[in-house]
């Protein structure tokens, strides 16, 4: 492999990372949005985003190269083959799983304290700050949920990264093009290392979240 | 009430200021990519990429220019597919009908054979059709399909309209036989390393080129596979390098640089091919028989489809 494998690797936790938090800010807009939208809309707004959840991302990948490609609409940008390519295709497809985490227990969250502070005969505004000290582990999932999903995708990171080495090669396209090549053994080492990164790198974030929670 | 309220906000005053920061850092690097510089996109088939032969025809071309080269490594319709868009602004491809195809609709310019290899017939050492004992490409295959039916013998086919397979095609044309919907005629649709490792696990023949089989087995990656037929005046394997049409806007700004590139492959780029590659029959250069092979991709851009 002519490129170091830890380059690889830092590669693929910064544009994942990246990512997942644009996901999650943009998720958590979006479920405040729903929480405060009458119960039909938010309904349906919901089931679209579930349904989402198991886009194959090589569908967002060709999608995007339709934006992206130098005839598309969104070509003179020379955004195709780029690290922000993979981020904005990454993005999307991290989005809706962001929404679907969050969004059911905080709204059962909402729902459960605003019964108990209305029980305690107070107004429904003073549930507000309760929601907000419970929330952070469901915010901190959402992320996490995200940031999983957007490093193990190929699609995208194959159809509008392109898998160039030095510049978009990540994880997933490393251990396609070894797959392509019949290096199944370059393949599976990069595979499991991919595996031992997710795992402890949520370890670490969910030990040092709750912390965070503790400390509040 | 105020100092719990001050109290929660905390984490999210931190959440807050994480995520401004990413969005900084994101916003920052998408600028310097955008404003990095020139570089051209070179699309390369598989079997060209795991010789080696893509990556040293542009390093040797390096040392006449200081534009970066990036690869993008790809099936053949999948590259004249993104050299037709201006997605890349090169591509070394291997597979006639596809190439023709794009041809033909003026979306790529420029095509230039640079390179062969011979075909070969691989398969299981016990060798069950007894193809090794065949005087041609047409024998063998004839061999091949008494023994399938019989049972005792299993082809892989690429199945994708690459040359080989487009090869494979025409030999089966020629025999009059139709392997097609046979229980030991399998398709992989897939590359040729992919195609020769199925083969080889499943103990089955295939159509392939010399240079692939003799670079899997220095490899180590097939294990039984035996080269069991080859014959030098039999057609051969082209390989093309093609460039984006001029009609698309993309790549405006790298036109001489794909031209002198297209210079340095059909010259000193030959040289290159011709020391590396044609001694131990992986690749030959074109150089010297271009009219003949020239011929010979007309003829295979006719099938497919």
């Amino acid at each position: 492999m002519p490129e170091p494998l830890h380059a690889i690797i830092f590669r693929s936790i910064y544009i994942s990372s990246i990512a997942a938090l644009l996901a999650f800010i943009v998720g958590l807009f979006i479920v405040v949005f729903l929480l405060k939208a009458p119960a039909r809309v938010s309904r349906n707004a919901l089931g679209v985003f579930e349904g989402l959840v198991g886009i194959p991302p090589i569908v967002v990948g060709v999608f995007m190269y339709m934006l992206l490609y130098p005839g598309g609409p969104l070509g003179p940008l020379r955004l195709l083959y780029t690290p922000t390519a993979i981020i904005i295709g990454e993005f999307l497809v991290a989005l809706p799983l962001a929404v679907v985490f969050m969004h059911r227990p905080l709204e059962s969250l909402w729902r459960d304290l605003t019964e108990l502070v209305e029980s305690l005969g107070a107004p429904k505004s003073k549930a507000v700050p309760l929601v907000l000290r419970e929330s952070p582990p469901i915010l901190l999932t959402a992320y996490l949920v995200s940031f999983s999903r957007a490093i193990g995708e190929l699609g995208v990171a194959l159809i509008v990264g392109g898998g160039i080495e030095g510049v978009t090669n990540v994880m997933t396209t490393a251990i396609a093009l070894e797959t392509s090549l019949g290096n199944y053994e370059v393949a599976l080492k990069l595979g499991i290392i991919l595996v031992l990164i997710a795992v402890s790198l949520i370890l670490v974030l969910r030990l040092a979240g709750a912390r965070i929670v503790e400390a509040a | 009430m105020a100092e719990a309220y001050r109290r929660l906000a905390e984490p999210y005053k931190v959440l807050l200021a994480l995520a401004f920061l990413g969005l900084l850092v994101f916003l920052s690097t998408a600028l310097l990519w955008g404003s990095q510089h020139e570089y051209v996109t070179v699309g390369s088939v598989i079997i060209l990429y795991n010789l080696g032969v893509s990556q040293d025809l542009m390093e040797g071309f390096k040392s006449f220019s200081n534009v970066d080269i990036r690869f993008v490594v790809r099936g053949t319709g999948d590259l004249m597919r993104l050299l037709s868009d201006g997605s890349i602004c090169v591509a070394f491809t291997a597979s006639p009908y596809l190439e023709s195809l794009y041809m033909s609709r003026d979306a790529i310019e420029w095509h230039g054979i640079f390179a062969y290899s011979y075909f070969i017939v691989a398969g299981p050492p016990g060798d069950p059709a007894n193809v090794s004992g065949a005087r041609s490409l047409a024998e063998v295959f004839e061999r091949i399909y008494r023994a399938g039916e019989r049972g005792e013998a299993k082809f892989v086919s690429r199945g994708d309209l690459s040359a080989t397979h487009v090869r494979e095609v025409l030999v089966w044309n020629f025999t009059g036989l139709n392997p097609e919907g046979k229980q030991w005629y399998v398709r992989t649709a897939q590359g040729p390393v992919q195609t020769a490792l199925v083969a080889d696990n499943m103990e089955a023949y295939l159509l392939m080129d010399e240079g692939t089989y003799i670079a899997l087995k220095s490899q180590g990656k097939i294990r039984d596979l035996k080269m069991l037929y080859t014959n030098k005046s039999d057609p051969l394997n082209l390989y093309v390098a093609s460039i984006v049409s001029s009609k698309n806007d993309a790549c405006k700004g790298l036109r001489t640089f794909i031209l002198e590139l297209r210079d340095y492959i059909m010259g000193p780029g030959q040289a290159v091919i011709e020391e590396k590659y044609s001694p131990q029959g992986l690749l030959h250069p074109a150089k010297g028989r271009e009219e003949e092979l020239r011929k010979a991709w007309e003829s295979l851009s006719k099938i497919g489809g």
